[in-house]
């Protein structure tokens, strides 16, 4: 019998072989792989701060997914202020961080160590310090607004409105020509490498965030 | 605090004070006698004592830990002194095992023989702390090796080999992590170490006192203790190769991996087979240890209560990784 061994097999194998506090639970459930465990958080000076057990569902669409993480010891209070759902899933980072993620492709233990565990750290730092270490993204759309002020240095409504809406159409101009959103003679140097960024967000994202900057200009 | 800290902190003095270390771009090869190394003195005084053993030793919860006396003196196993002087025998089941630091040689074109000196008495020492906490018994002390037992008389067999796996674990971890880091933070070459274990049951160890007079020892005489220093020159680094006697008594088989060559042929066709262990799976699984961000095990010895006053400071790189945003 011929057994097909995907990338996420060989990277849960990986993953397990150097991670010995997970277990593989399921690797079938409706095309999702689920892996349960204990994540110790111990900082840089090996002092030890908390543990939580966790449970991380990954798509078989890997590499090209962004797992779904679940706190299942209860340790984090099931209140929008902790970035969790009644159910326990974690809210690792925006959505735009995400998709850049997922579009380049993950490497399961380099989320974990990237992404998964300093969500835990964090929060470990929230619970004893009030605040998170590196700030956090406002509710809803004011994040999205917020991410696109702080990453993108956008804060111009009008303007990242003409941006979003060349990204979705995908309108081409000439690279060397004036440019015709902003005036800069050289489209190339001024909103090319912005409406590119844009780009890899993908039309989905681009049209919710098209609706929350146009609503902004109405307001 | 880990438990080898007391250790470590010694061999960390030792090697910031060396003087051929700090001299080196400075100067051609110097004979030792041009350093002034009259501080070693000072540092091995600093080596743990007995009381200071036991002071390590309420550090660790849930071992069972026992109270550090005069440590029991080598070659003369305190369940089989009564041999001593004399051509009596005895049949008993005992575990054997080899450790070494392998590579230590190379530490002699770094540093003063006074520093080499210390830095293997530092990893002899806490080796022995280990053996000893986990109700092992050091045999001899070759150079910057150890050979001990686990077991005897009114001990159960499955709890020695437990008992065997945990210390060689913990001297691994130790020469692994805890000094690793701290060689290859000042550019120190690496060091390993290499350990083979096995065990005798009863009708394949005889103990007898072998020497001439007081030249001798109480020893024991079997295929085991001699397959254990075949399996040790098995091991990888940090490796630990154990006997297919002590794997028939463990329980959970996933920390073993049979090599593909058995140690042993009878002769009539049986063999013996040799197993690497995966001793920081084995950490883990007893509540030993705990794993960091990148996998790297944290010694804890079942003792990871946080503590009550924490410093963010060292927290602060990890978490500031993170920006989270409520999106449900």
């Amino acid at each position: 019998m011929f057994i097909v061994v995907t990338l996420l097999d060989k990277h849960i194998k990986e993953f397990l072989e150097l991670y010995h506090n997970f277990r593989l639970v399921d690797s079938n459930r409706k095309h999702i792989a689920t892996l349960q465990g204990t994540i110790t958080i111990v900082d840089e000076n090996n002092q030890i701060w908390s543990d939580y057990d966790i449970r991380i569902e990954i798509s078989h669409a890997y590499p090209y997914t962004i797992p779904s993480i679940y706190e299942e010891s209860k340790l984090i209070e099931r209140d929008w202020e902790f970035h969790i759902s009644k159910e326990g899933k974690c809210c690792l980072d925006i959505h735009h961080s995400m998709l850049l993620k997922r579009r380049k492709g993950i490497s399961l233990i380099n989320f974990y160590q990237n992404v998964i565990y300093p969500f835990f750290a964090n929060h470990q730092y929230k619970v004893n310090e009030g605040s998170y270490a590196n700030g956090e993204y406002k509710h809803f759309e004011k994040g999205i607004i917020q991410y696109y002020e702080e990453e993108l240095d956008l804060t111009d409504r009008d303007y990242i409105l003409k941006l979003i809406d060349s990204a979705i159409l995908g309108t081409k101009y000439a690279r060397n020509n004036t440019c015709t959103i902003c005036g800069s003679p050289k489209f190339k140097k001024c909103c090319l490498p912005k409406i590119n960024k844009l780009t890899l967000f993908g039309k989905d994202q681009l049209k919710t965030d098209y609706g929350i900057f146009a609503s902004l200009s109405i307001n | 605090m880990s438990v080898f800290n007391p250790y470590l902190n010694v061999i960390k003095k030792a090697v910031q004070q060396d003087p051929k270390l700090r001299q080196r771009l400075f100067s051609a090869e110097q004979e030792d006698s041009a350093f002034d190394t009259s501080y070693i003195k000072a540092l091995r005084n600093e080596l743990p004592n007995s009381k200071s053993l036991n002071e390590s030793v309420s550090l660790i919860k849930g071992m069972g830990a026992p109270v550090f006396g005069d440590l029991p003196e080598l070659g003369n196993h305190p369940d089989f002194k009564h041999l001593r002087y004399t051509d009596e025998t005895e049949d008993h089941w005992i575990i054997s095992g080899f450790i070494d630091v392998k590579d230590s040689t190379k530490l002699f074109n770094r540093f003063t023989k006074a520093t080499v000196a210390l830095i293997t008495e530092g990893i002899v020492q806490a080796s022995i702390f280990a053996v000893n906490l986990c109700d092992g018994y050091v045999h001899r002390i070759q150079g910057d090796g150890l050979m001990v037992y686990f077991g005897g008389k009114n001990k159960d067999k499955t709890e020695s080999v437990k008992n065997a796996l945990k210390a060689f674990a913990m001297i691994s971890y130790f020469v692994k992590n805890d000094l690793k880091d701290f060689f290859a933070a000042n550019s120190v070459t690496e060091i390993f170490t290499r350990a083979g274990l096995d065990l005798g049951h009863n009708s394949q160890v005889r103990w007898l006192y072998s020497g001439s007079g007081k030249a001798g020892e109480v020893t024991t005489c079997s295929l085991h203790t001699s397959l254990a220093p075949k399996m040790q020159s098995n091991a990888v680094s940090n490796g630990i190769v154990v006997g297919q006697n002590m794997v028939n008594l463990m329980a959970i088989r996933k920390y073993f991996t049979e090599k593909r060559n058995p140690i042993w042929e009878y002769g009539d066709g049986r063999t013996y087979s040799q197993y690497d262990f995966n001793w920081d799976m084995y950490i883990m699984d007893n509540g030993l240890g705990v794993q960091d961000r990148y996998g790297n095990i944290v010694l804890t010895m079942g003792n990871s209560e946080p503590k009550q006053s924490l410093d963010k400071t060292y927290l602060a790189p990890i978490a500031k990784l993170n920006k989270p945003y409520f999106c449900l």
